[in-house]
């Protein structure tokens, strides 16, 4: 039985899917637990596998598509089996257009008359029918012509494709030249349908690919020339030169929406605290050469936190539409810059990890994050982030909460400064220390300003004395 | 060459092969003293004697019998009926006795007999003088059917049939016999079952009987004005029918029109469409047409019969069909 597959829904706030690559085309076997496609979600790539065996009938969508989910995106069926049934229906629903399949569901009574208008305006595909006369089909498939997803518009009887439509397919498509010369214009980069053949039958040949080359060298040469006078500078409507214009979407429009979506309907509140290292540095040091795995100064904030959220799981909690719901779980996020955007890989979990485990458990998260790897379960579900800068040498910053978290930690560079030490006798004196900032971000909805300043603190205070972390 | 008319063909070929046979007779209504109603058979009667050349009452089935009876005894009777509508008076000594005696007689005896007779609307005969019956004779087995289309066709043809061992009916039409055709000054008999290439075309297959070859062709010229290249294989005879030179034809233009005056319904149209169907399925760029009469009988008005008859119009327009 052919199966349709959708493009699939893979967060609660996913509305479309951007397609990155098939890893079958059309007329390719697949197998149960194969990978099938690439879809780009809101944040990361993801692997969609092929929920059953058999062969890949029609892709009806391309690399780069981004369409709404639960739409077809492509027919897996038996081999031999006709799926044209299946496919017709895939292709109604995909000109219907209709997201959310409940709407569409309702949409699709109403839009009864307008359907047989369609039918009228196109009729090739009246009836949910590709209307192709036999033919049609024998000279397509003399000339090894696939109709499945072919663009055609029907001249023939009642708007069906005829032989003519056929002929005149495979003139406009067919660039008629020689092994050499579409070796020598895919090496340069040449479309051959812009090059003029001069062989029998306007055949193009090594000679004119040569000339085309020659032509579009000398094309560049001259362009380069005159691109200091005119240039292909553009300008906004108020004169200003842009230097590139990038669509907001995909991953950069889900981060900004989240973002903007947070900072609007959580009033956030922030906190600082200035910390000292100079224990943990040397706790550190000692940790590292103690056993194999390096732990990070990051590692040590993460343990920092979890016990600190542990002892106030206010700041572990998420507003679930009208219920505060405190978590037992600590699912610790840890944010990474990824080379399509910020991700917030985190540890499942994590309340009970020691450093050292929870140094094991976000070393492969990052890894896959900066691949682009991560798994959908990986970055959705967590109950606190932290971010941390210092590497960047950041003196101070301000996070936005990753909803519907309640808060996040923002930490800055460690760098020496110059503080004043007050010694057991009550003595005072300035001394260079390893300092750094750390701010907590809360939404003041669910948090009050002292139990923020206690949890911050309270971080503060397990980092300077990092025996705590280690038992 | 000579330029005579249709009726004038027929009458040399009755007078050429009863020159040639002195067995073959002909028995009709008037076409002895008056020469036939469509001047068929003028000058016959006195040429070849009122043995030869029988008025008759008007009582087809007690003529065609008679026939029936002359063809077995050794003769080759050529019998005309006014009408073809008059077949159907004549039915049973037509398809029960005159079709059926070689197959009764398990072949001991077979009956060289031919019936001439009219077919076609045009002349405000009404309803029981305009009709056409190839179809209906066609569904039984045991006669070949003629329907030849232009001056020479049914000279060459008329002869094939009377020189034929087993009946044949030849149907010619009352709106050609006063037409003038150029003819050679000597036509050979016409092989039956073997069709003619009217004109030859790239775009659509026209196959024609009777006169409905000579309205395709003048709708033809029209559509060639207009870049349609029609062929127009002329059938000559319906039983046999020679489905391999349509089925050729399809196969390079990939579209066939069958034009044939007769009612369309159960015509001569559905017949070959279907005939062919197995061999061009796959050559066909588009459904198999129908130019033929519409389910009415035929009114004496001009006025009304002639929007009705199939006419070169009507072909053109059935081809503008599948040229949008």
């Amino acid at each position: 039985m052919a199966e349709v597959i959708i493009m699939p829904k893979l967060g609660f706030n996913m509305n479309t899917g951007k397609l990155v690559e098939w890893y079958k085309n059309e007329g390719d076997t697949v197998a149960k637990g194969e990978p099938l496609f690439s879809v780009e979600t809101d944040k990361t790539n993801m692997d969609i596998e092929a929920t059953g065996d058999g062969v890949v009938k029609k892709l009806f969508i391309s690399a780069g598509d981004e369409i709404p989910v639960t739409l077809p995106i492509a027919v897996v069926g038996g081999a031999d089996e006709d799926v044209s049934a299946v496919v017709a229906d895939a292709m109604e629903r995909l000109q219907g257009g209709g997201a959310a399949p409940t709407a569409s569901e309702e949409a699709k009574e109403e839009a009864a008359p307008e359907k047989e208008e369609k039918a009228e305006a196109k009729p090739a595909a009246a009836g949910g029918m590709l209307k192709i006369t036999p033919r049609a089909r024998r000279v397509a498939a003399e000339n090894d012509l696939s109709l499945e997803g072919i663009e055609l518009v029907g001249t023939g009887w009642q708007g069906g494709i005829c032989e003519q439509d056929i002929l005149d397919y495979l003139a406009s498509n067919k660039v008629k030249a020689t092994p050499v010369a579409q070796a020598m214009a895919a090496a340069e980069g040449i479309d051959l349908s812009t090059i003029t053949g001069t062989g029998v039958n306007s055949k193009i040949m090594k000679a004119d690919v040569e000339k085309a080359v020659s032509e579009k060298k000398a094309a560049a040469e001259k362009a380069a020339e005159e691109a200091p006078e005119t240039g292909e500078a553009k300008f906004s409507p108020d004169g200003k030169e842009i230097l590139e214009e990038v669509p907001y979407a995909g991953v950069r429009k889900v981060i900004g929406d989240r973002l903007s979506e947070s900072k609007f309907t959580a009033p956030h509140l922030y906190f600082t605290q200035k910390v000292n290292l100079e224990k943990l540095l040397e706790v550190r040091k000692q940790v590292n050469g103690a056993q194999d795995k390096k732990t990070s100064v990051t590692d040590y904030i993460a343990r920092a936190t979890i016990i600190a959220l542990q002892k106030y799981p206010e700041m572990n909690s998420s507003l679930v539409g009208d219920t505060i719901v405190k978590y037992k779980s600590v699912n610790l996020g840890i944010a990474v810059a990824s080379p399509t955007g910020l991700i917030v890989p985190n540890i499942k979990d994590s309340q009970n990890m020691s450093v050292v485990e929870l140094s094991k458990a976000s070393s492969p998260l990052f890894e896959k994050a900066r691949a682009g790897k991560l798994a959908i379960s990986e970055y959705t579900g967590g109950t606190f982030t932290i971010s941390n800068l210092g590497m960047f040498g950041i003196e101070n910053f301000t996070a936005i909460i990753n909803p519907p978290e309640v808060g996040i930690l923002s930490i800055s560079s460690t760098k020496d400064e110059p503080v004043v030490v007050t010694a057991a006798d009550g003595s005072q004196e300035i001394a260079i220390k390893p300092m750094m900032n750390i701010q907590v971000s809360v939404d003041h909805r669910l948090i009050d300003g002292l139990l923020a300043a206690q949890f911050v603190t309270e971080i503060k205070n397990l980092l300077e004395n990092p025996i705590s972390l280690l038992v | 060459m000579k330029e005579i008319t249709y009726a004038q063909a027929i009458c040399e070929a009755l007078d050429e092969e009863m020159e040639r046979d002195d067995n073959i007779v002909m028995l009709g209504e008037d076409i002895g003293f008056i020469g036939g109603n469509f001047k068929c058979t003028v000058g016959l009667l006195e040429k070849y004697g009122d043995l030869r050349v029988k008025d008759t009452p008007i009582s087809e089935q007690g003529f065609v019998g008679m026939g029936v009876g002359m063809a077995l005894t050794g003769l080759r009777p050529v019998i005309e009926l006014m009408f073809s509508d008059f077949l159907l008076v004549a039915a049973d000594q037509v398809i029960n006795q005159m079709a059926k005696i070689r197959y009764m007689s398990g072949g001991q005896a077979n009956v060289p007999m031919t019936i001439r007779c009219p077919i076609g609307a045009g002349r405000s005969s009404a309803a029981q003088h305009s009709q056409s019956m190839q179809a209906m004779v066609a569904q039984f087995p045991g006669t070949k059917i003629v329907v030849p289309s232009t001056a020479r066709e049914a000279k060459g043809l008329l002869k094939t049939a009377i020189r034929d061992d087993d009946p044949v009916l030849f149907l010619e039409h009352k709106m050609e016999y006063n037409k003038k055709y150029q003819i050679d000054d000597d036509v050979e008999p016409i092989p039956f079952g073997k069709a003619r290439i009217a004109r030859e075309g790239k775009d659509i297959t026209i196959a024609a009987t009777s006169s409905m070859v000579m309205k395709s062709e003048e709708a033809a010229e029209k559509l060639a004005k207009e870049g349609i290249e029609c062929e127009i294989i002329d059938l000559r005879t319906i039983v046999p029918l020679d489905t391999e030179t349509i089925i050729e034809s399809v196969k390079k233009t990939g579209k066939l029109i069958v034009a044939d005056e007769a009612h369309e319904r159960c015509g001569i149209g559905a017949e070959i469409a279907a005939a062919v169907a197995d061999d061009i399925f796959y050559y066909l760029d588009a459904p198999c047409g129908r130019v033929a009469n519409p389910n009415v009988p035929l009114p004496f008005s001009p006025a009304l019969e002639f929007p009705l008859i199939p006419s070169a119009d009507k072909v053109y327009d059935k081809v503008k069909t599948y040229f949008k």
